[in-house]
């Protein structure tokens, strides 16, 4: 810059940032500039003046915590408005494989009666593959919607209390032996869980944990069907409760924790 | 290696329903915002009052924010319009006061205790001599000098206040006005001793 600085534009050069070409350029021609440098020196104080200007006070914590909640508040409250507007999904047959979870149950159902040892009459394999049957319809139907979700859960869980019920003599109040009883129902409940868990990502979320409760419920009913023909305590009462039916309640819970964390996750 | 979001990312979040994000853009402005207003005030506590106003309009507003566009200039251009509207309800004809009006009106402060002191006689007759500028000026400073926006920024920000389009040139011939005035009203402070 050759021209003298303009004495309206001294003020407002030195206000912009030290790296602006236009300040560079002021500053460099004010130092070679004796005319100038009076001029500047003064722009250069002013600014020196502004910066020293005391900070305003600290905004007040309560009075913040409260503009912050105001905001959470409506957020909530927006949220829950358009939770309470929106149709349940619903989700065909077609477009997504409700089935799955079915499939998987046979399939656990299939392997339990290769893999545990067994024995009974034919009416006894009649009702475990009947309960087998039930589950698998129930798991698939709970994979339509929430609403469904929670129905097949319930049933479910009558289910395994309908089978408990098959054995029972005078209500024997013996534990009986465990016999891998229990962990046989959660082993059974992991292959329909994983299949719901599957549909729920894949679909983004539309199901939620009553889905995936009932897909490991169904799962662990599979396996207290094949236990039917292999477990020896079967008319213990408290055998039944504790071990089997106790083991479908605990595979549903498991299947409605790991539903909340995938739904997380998908959505 | 986990970066910090941009206000950006903060806000689409936000705008999708995410209360972290919001308490994390809350985190980055309240401060700066309750600062703008205060010193546009002298009040700390017409600055909270005005924070909690701006974001309850932000929260309103966030479904027009476009995704593409910088954050900053669109928060302080809603902080802003809330300024405008505070400085309309303290003139008494406010009604009739038109934007023009507003831009050559000089800052009906607050007065009393709440007014925090500045260092010494010459700081507060610099921030009287701010105080003073005409609306239109005074914005641009305050923006400029004490909140750090570009000119670029600013435009952005007093083209949602003063519904007209501002160019960055615009806005630095204003803030360069401004100066020049606060260089005359403050030419005795910042002469040379001889």
């Amino acid at each position: 810059m050759s021209e003298h600085l303009a004495r309206d534009d001294v003020a407002g050069l030195a206000m912009l940032d030290a790296g602006d070409p236009d300040r560079r350029a002021a500053e460099d021609h004010a130092s070679a500039c004796a005319a100038c440098r009076s001029e500047w020196a003064r722009a250069e104080r002013m600014r020196a003046l502004m910066d020293g200007l005391a900070s305003p006070p600290e905004p007040s914590p309560a009075a913040m915590q409260r503009a912050r909640a105001r905001v959470h508040a409506q957020l909530e409250s927006e949220s829950a408005t358009k939770a309470a507007s929106e149709p349940e999904p619903e989700i065909s047959a077609s477009s997504a494989p409700g089935w799955a979870t079915g499939a998987a149950v046979v399939l656990v159902g299939a392997l339990g009666f290769v893999l545990i040892p067994h024995q009974g009459s034919a009416l006894r394999y009649f009702v475990a593959a009947a309960a087998i049957g039930v589950a698998a319809m129930l798991g698939a139907i709970a994979a339509r919607s929430e609403r469904d979700a929670r129905l097949a859960t319930v049933l479910a869980l009558g289910l395994s209390v309908g089978l408990g019920a098959v054995d029972l003599r005078a209500f024997a109040m013996e534990m009986g032996h465990a016999e891998g009883c229990f962990t046989t129902h959660i082993v059974a409940s992991v292959l329909p869980l994983a299949a719901a868990l599957w549909l729920m990502v894949s679909r983004r979320g539309a199901t939620g944990p009553f889905h995936t409760a009932a897909a490991a419920a169904c799962g662990a009913i599979a396996g207290q069907a094949v236990l039917l023909t292999a477990c020896a305590s079967e008319e213990s009462f408290l055998h039944v409760v504790f071990f089997h039916v106790a083991g479908v309640v605990a595979a549903a819970a498991l299947g409605a924790g790991s539903g909340r964390l995938a739904l997380r996750l998908a959505r | 290696m986990e970066t910090t979001p941009t206000d950006e990312d903060l806000m689409r979040s936000y705008v999708a329903g995410d209360g972290r994000a919001f308490d994390a853009l809350f985190d980055r402005y309240a401060t700066r915002l309750h600062a703008f207003f205060a010193r546009s005030f002298r009040s700390g506590s017409v600055a909270n009052d005005l924070v909690q106003t701006t974001f309850l309009k932000i929260h309103a507003a966030r479904g027009t924010f476009d995704t593409t566009m910088p954050v900053r200039p669109w928060l302080f251009g809603i902080a802003s319009r809330v300024r405008i509207d505070e400085l309309r309800r303290r003139y008494r004809d406010a009604a009739r006061a038109s934007d023009e009006d507003l831009s050559k009106m000089t800052l009906p402060v607050e007065g009393g205790a709440e007014r925090w002191p500045e260092a010494n006689e010459e700081a507060e007759r610099v921030r009287a001599a701010v105080d003073g500028l005409p609306e239109g000026q005074r914005i641009v400073v305050l923006l400029h000098r004490f909140e750090g926006l570009t000119f670029g920024e600013i435009a952005e920000v007093l083209s949602q206040t003063e519904g007209t389009k501002l160019t960055e040139v615009a806005v630095r011939v204003r803030a360069f006005r401004a100066f020049a005035a606060l260089r005359e009203a403050l030419s005795d402070l910042v002469e040379e001793p001889s």
